[in-house]
């Protein structure tokens, strides 16, 4: 090798740590202020601007956000684990089985919080390790563009009107969805009978609830069964897309919130998740479209009040109980 | 085979040893320590035998067929594609050139989500088909998709790996062949093509091995249809959160991939022999001079563009209007994605982190692949061929099982939220593809090159890196390309060992896409593949003027 | 067995390179032809455009008087009935030797029993006989070769063609296979276009030889014509080794304008005489050929350094006679002694006994463009003999 190119190499080497050194910024700046980690689902836009508003409210607390689908959350933190430690000092994502999976290893501390007392109780741990963050129902969403008229209810999507217009979720892979299959299985009008007909009318079984919100509003599969606060956010940047909330109800999560027994910043931790159900936090989450689990912040623009709303409302023993079946059942009828 | 093997009598040669022994520290630390963790991890837990079932049997089944078969026929297309480009005078080659490889630009899930808005059963085509012909053409859900989107995106490793190898095929013999009274067609297939057997293997090889381990296309296009591979069946387990300790029962799948690729390894040996050395050529092979060229160049344009520039505009669309779904008229169009992902804050971030790591690990993998390419293919120190085998390894794992090895092992390295990490994690991924690409041409450069170094008064290891080295320097360069491109938009590593409040571009695509900003996701994917179709074109010049 | 013939061809490249300008040529079926020039002269150019790898930009060639290539039409390369030696031997490394000599006939249609006859017989031709099962890698460089005639003539081709086929040899295997292949052609009755830089080799082998310069022909003829009467300065320097003196022809002689030296008329012949213009007492500018027999050398008589004006550069043994180069008044020349043998840096004394003169007109037109190709001859001492004649040609 000649003299310049092993110099140009070195050059170039040196360049590229500088350039990993600076990329890996998670530099103390030694302002005194206290950092949390969180893990979340959230959307990155959404998380980003709930950490701005609530910068405003603790300017001392700094909060470093590890987001990623449920799924590569849960895989962190069960690594996490087997190394020791969570890497995180709160936990906003999934629904309550996966808290009450958290509950049962001992890794929750109980909160301690004034704003506990805003939330409904079925929204919450009665032990008070977790609390909902907000209200993600599942609903009907469908391209405007292609139909006037809103499926009014579940039933209803397995009529011939909607024979290949049909898309959902996949309840092998989501989480969410998955647990929306045992809700349905539940339901004394729905359950297997329901998922036979659905399966008549040949949906398309998609991998997340990503790719069903875009496919309704482009109008490839006009309607889909899918969370309501997406369509909303598409439908508030243009998109033909509107939600509607079948008469049966809605099977639903409320995303809780957790703080690790293993935090060593428990009070800023304590005082992000007051600040998430406290009433600004929960106006901030109405602003995102998302339903709040207070009756005192509002409704997002287009949706219905809290008290609107049929809610299927099951206990999670059951819904772990017929969580196989269910999917299994799904799997012959709808699947196939 | 003669011997291209140079230093039977030197194995003593301290310095090689050295190398030798060091390149052996390498692999054990970056790829077989974390691949034997996560493999030990699931080992471990005991529940390998929770696999014995029919779902992932078949899982199984098709992980095998669809990555055989796709391999196959990236293999076809990029043979029939460097053919045409590469050997023949068509008009505009430059540009189809550039154009053919865009694909590997492109994240894998985001390509499925383009072709899905097109051969999705109410796509863009299928809606128009059936106005025309009352039924949909294709639906490019299930199997044969799966098969069809891998192959199409991977093709373009295969691309660059036989355009090194007919760029090193000597003008003469097919010449001598046209001159026997063989004709074009006859001297291609008597030749031509039998020249290119070594690369046509490795090729397969490689981009067999690595679509093992492909999750967004199978996930995207296959599960509608309930076709289910071994690396969507991994991270359905981690997902669902049906499966308790989920992440154990992943890694069993790690070692079952594992496993298929060591059998296939020991398969593939039986067919692939040595390759055959060639005088170096003093004149490249001629260019085809073809009988109706706008024929074969309509064709070919037509063909390079629905396989590229299709779904690349169907992205663009997306990208320009501010919502899916919208109307597609001049008033709708807007440049806002580009502009609120240009401004966004962790863009910039992710752009500087991405780039950073894809050109560490370029360099990275282009000088250890150069150096494991050489030792392999020209000294005779022992393990050489096992060291090659090693760095294929961890290609077929999907990203989320080496994930899971590394973040075992962070804590323990002191690596834990580090951009390191995703580093190493990267280099023991990618660096199958330097070697691979290093290895067809050195076997076939003639030994007698570096015995000439030798006689010119060069030590072994002088004309071992003024000769072997330098000859290995191109395709290993060509390895590392393939390697930046490659992790410059990596998703499914990068998104489990991220530090918190960190970003890849991948990662950032994904996420906007997840969460519903389709319109940005697809703004971001086009900025990232015209910015690396823009790169690629300077560097493909700069390589063909030189 | 076949007759060639270019009618006027040019050869144009995408660069605007013009490799071949105006080339007429016959070849006689069953005739052995020679092309030389240097390199960069369009002799491989030629014999590609008649292989069907270039195409004539204007003009035709036939092959038995049947059009393989003009400006409408091209034979394909296959359909010509042709044989092709490479330099670099070209064998495909993926068959075996039997294979490759067999593939001619695999193309035609013959198999089995009467192909491997053909292919023994053909090896044995070569002087390999049972080396049918070996791999080309382990062949040496001559039988390699061997091996790749034998394949060019296993057909019967129309034309065989030899591109630099010899020049990667070493030298006694070059003269034995260069023995091989004039009795091989002649025994088959073969029509050769045999490319060498090799001027020996050509005088040696071919009936007739082909001299290009710059896309042109600068003469065909049979070795004696060539040697005894170049056409052009450029020939006789190129085959001869002559060197080229710039001069005038008068009356009594040649006086050349570089260095004092004079030459007798009568020992002096005229290739283009037309009987006109020196005869009648005038004189005219041009330039004189000197070939190494033209030149005598002899030893320096005692202390009598006074003659001995030449210094010697360098001298090399020949069985025949040794060729000795000197630096004379400033100029290079090559000479042969005879008998004896000066050391190199001996004075020696020097005498030009004759020459073949060309007119300056001639000499304007076959100077023009960068002439700067040297004849590819190791021992040539073409740049030396260049640098006046560039000089001269322009202020004429």
């Amino acid at each position: 090798m000649t003299q310049t190119l092993r110099r140009r190499a070195a050059l170039g080497t040196t360049a590229l740590a500088g350039l990993l050194l600076s990329a890996c910024g998670t530099g103390d700046d030694g302002s005194g202020a206290t950092t949390i980690t969180l893990y979340t689902s959230e959307p990155q836009e959404k998380i980003d601007e709930l950490l701005a508003d609530f910068a405003q409210v603790e300017p001392d607390i700094e909060v470093e956000v590890f987001r990623a689908g449920t799924g590569d959350l849960t895989a962190r933190l069960e690594t996490d684990l087997n190394a020791g430690d969570p890497g995180a000092d709160v936990f906003l994502a999934a629904d309550a089985p996966t808290f009450e999976g958290f509950k049962e290893d001992g890794l929750l501390m109980e909160l301690d919080s004034e704003e506990l007392d805003a939330v409904p109780d079925q929204w919450q741990d009665p032990e008070g390790q977790y609390v909902g963050t907000r209200i993600i129902p599942t609903v009907i969403a469908y391209n405007t563009a292609e139909y006037d008229a809103a499926p009014a209810s579940w039933q209803e999507l397995t009529e011939a009107e909607y024979d290949g217009q049909i898309t959902l979720p996949d309840p092998a892979v989501s989480g969410a969805a998955a647990f929306n299959a045992a809700v349905w299985y539940l339901q004394d009008d729905l359950g297997e009978d329901w998922f036979a007909d659905l399966g008549g009318n040949s949906p398309v079984i998609a991998e997340s609830n990503g790719p069903v919100g875009q496919s309704v509003a482009e109008g490839s599969q006009p309607v889909g069964v899918v969370v309501d606060f997406m369509m909303r956010d598409l439908h508030d940047a243009g998109s033909p897309a509107a939600v509607s909330y079948p008469e049966e109800g809605v099977p639903y999560i409320y995303q809780p919130i957790g703080i690790f027994e293993a935090t060593e910043e428990a009070e800023a931790a304590q005082a992000f998740v007051d600040y998430v159900i406290s009433q600004r936090g929960q106006e901030y989450a109405v602003e995102q479209n998302y339903l709040p689990v207070r009756e005192d912040a509002g409704t997002p623009e287009g949706a219905p009040r809290l008290d609107e709303i049929s809610f299927m409302e099951e206990g999670l023993s059951e819904i772990t109980e017929v969580q196989g079946e269910a999917l299994d059942a799904f799997d012959s009828t709808v699947g196939g | 085979m003669p011997s291209t093997r140079l230093w039977e009598a030197e194995r003593a040669l301290p310095a090689l040893g050295l190398i030798n022994a060091g390149l052996w520290l390498f692999c054990l630390t970056v790829v077989l320590v974390p691949l034997g963790t996560v493999a030990l991890y699931g080992l471990a837990s005991g529940r390998l035998e929770e696999l014995a079932e029919p779902e992932v049997a078949a899982a199984a089944w098709n992980s095998l067929s669809s990555a055989v078969l796709s391999g196959a026929l990236a293999v076809l297309i990029a043979l029939g594609l460097v053919l045409v480009i590469e050997h023949t005078r068509l008009p505009g080659r430059a540009t189809l050139r550039i154009l053919a490889l865009s694909p590997l630009l492109i994240p894998p899930f985001i390509g499925a989500i383009s072709w899905i808005g097109l051969f999705g059963p109410s796509g863009m085509i299928n809606s128009a088909a059936e106005g025309l012909i009352g039924r949909p053409l294709w639906s490019i859900y299930g199997g044969d998709g799966v098969i069809l989107l891998l192959a199409l995106h991977a093709y373009p490793i295969a691309y660059l790996l036989l355009t090194a190898a007919l760029a090193r095929i000597p003008a003469e013999l097919e010449e001598a062949a046209r001159a026997s009274g063989a004709g074009s067609r006859r001297a291609l297939a008597h030749i031509t093509l039998p020249l290119l057997r070594p690369a046509l293997i490795s090729s397969f090889v490689l981009v067999t091995v690595s679509n093992l381990a492909d999750f967004g296309i199978p996930a995207l296009v296959g599960a509608p249809e309930r076709y289910e591979t071994l690396a969507t069946i991994a991270y359905r387990f981690v997902r669902s959160g049906t499966v308790d300790n989920s992440v154990e029962l992943a890694a069993c799948v790690g070692v079952v991939l594992l496993l298929m690729v060591a059998a296939g390894m020991l398969l593939i040996r039986r067919f692939s022999r040595a390759s055959y050395a060639l005088e170096p050529s003093v004149s490249r092979a001629a260019p085809l001079a073809l009988k109706r060229p706008w024929l074969l160049g309509g064709t070919t344009w037509a063909a390079v563009l629905g396989i590229t520039a299709l779904p690349l505009s169907a992205l663009l669309i997306q990208a320009l209007l501010p919502a899916p779904g919208m109307e597609l008229s001049w008033e709708n169009l807007s440049l806002g994605n580009f502009s609120s992902v240009l401004e966004s804050p962790w863009a910039a971030e992710g752009t500087q982190l991405s780039l950073s790591l894809a050109l560490g690990a370029a360099l990275i993998t282009g000088v250890v692949g150069l150096a494991i390419g050489t030792v392999m293919t020209r000294t005779s120190l022992p393990g050489r061929s096992l060291l090659r085998k090693v760095s294929l390894l961890p290609l077929a794992v999907p990203g989320l099982i080496v994930a899971v090895g590394w973040l075992l092992l962070a804590p323990h390295l002191g690596l834990y939220n580090s951009p390191w990490l995703i580093l190493w994690a990267y280099v023991m991924s990618f660096l199958a593809l330097v070697v691979q690409a290093i290895e067809a041409p050195l076997r076939s450069t003639s030994p007698a090159l570096e015995e000439a170094a030798r006689v010119s008064g060069a030590s072994a290891l002088r004309a071992f890196s003024d000769v072997s080295v330098r000859l290995a320097l191109p395709a290993a360069a060509a390895g590392a390309l393939l390697v930046l491109l490659t992790a410059v938009r990596e998703l499914t590593i990068s998104a489990l060992l991220l530090a918190p409040n960190a970003q890849t571009l991948g990662v950032a695509i994904f996420n906007l896409q997840q969460a519903g900003s389709y319109g940005s996701a697809a703004a971001l994917s086009v900025l990232v593949t015209v910015a690396g179709l823009l790169g690629m074109g300077l560097i493909t010049r700069r390589l063909h003027t030189r | 067995m076949s007759s060639v013939r270019f009618d006027a061809v040019d050869v144009v490249f995408e660069d605007g390179h013009r490799a071949l300008d105006a080339v007429i040529l016959h070849i006689a079926d069953g005739e052995i032809i020679a092309l030389v020039g240097p390199s960069g002269s369009g002799k491989t150019t030629l014999l590609r455009s008649l292989a069907g790898f270039t195409a004539p930009s204007r003009g035709r060639i036939s092959i038995d008087e049947q059009v393989v290539s003009s400006s409408e039409h091209s034979t394909a390369v296959e359909h010509r009935g042709l044989g092709m030696v490479f330099q670099q031997h070209a064998l495909w490394p993926h068959m075996k030797v039997g294979e490759n000599i067999g593939y001619p006939l695999r193309l035609a249609g013959i198999r089995g029993g009467d192909r491997r006859r053909r292919v023994e017989e053909a090896l044995e031709m070569v002087g390999l006989a049972g080396m049918a099962g070996r791999r080309p890698d382990q062949l040496s460089g001559g039988q390699r070769q061997r091996v790749a005639l034998a394949r060019a003539i296993i057909h019967e081709p129309r034309v065989l063609l030899l591109d630099e086929a010899l020049s990667a040899l070493d030298e006694p295997l070059r003269a034995s296979l260069r023995a091989q292949l004039q009795s091989m052609s002649r025994r088959l009755g073969l029509t050769v276009l045999h490319v060498t830089h090799d001027r020996s080799e050509a005088l040696a082998v071919a009936d007739r030889i082909v001299v290009l310069d710059q896309g042109r022909i600068q003469q065909i003829g049979c070795p004696d014509e060539l040697m005894e009467r170049p056409a052009t300065g450029f020939v006789a320097q190129f085959l001869q080794d002559a060197a080229l003196l710039h001069g005038e022809l008068r009356a009594e002689g040649f006086r050349c304008a570089e260095m004092k030296l004079q030459v007798p008329r009568e020992s002096i012949s005229q290739p283009q005489d037309d009987g006109s213009a020196a005869d009648s007492g005038g004189s005219r500018a041009g330039v004189l050929a000197v070939a190494p027999h033209h030149v005598i050398l002899s030893p320096a008589e005692g202390d009598d350094a006074q003659g001995a004006e030449a210094e010697v550069v360098s001298s090399l043994y020949g069985r025949h006679a040794h060729d000795v180069e000197v630096s004379w008044a400033g100029r290079r020349l090559r000479g042969e002694t005879v008998g004896w043998r000066p050391a190199p840096g001996e004075r020696v004394r020097a005498e030009v006994n004759g020459g073949v003169f060309f007119s300056g007109g001639d000499l304007d037109e076959q100077t023009q463009g960068d002439h700067d190709q040297a004849p590819e001859d190791p021992q040539g001492d073409g740049e030396s003999v260049q640098v006046p004649l560039g000089h001269t040609g322009g202020s004429q």
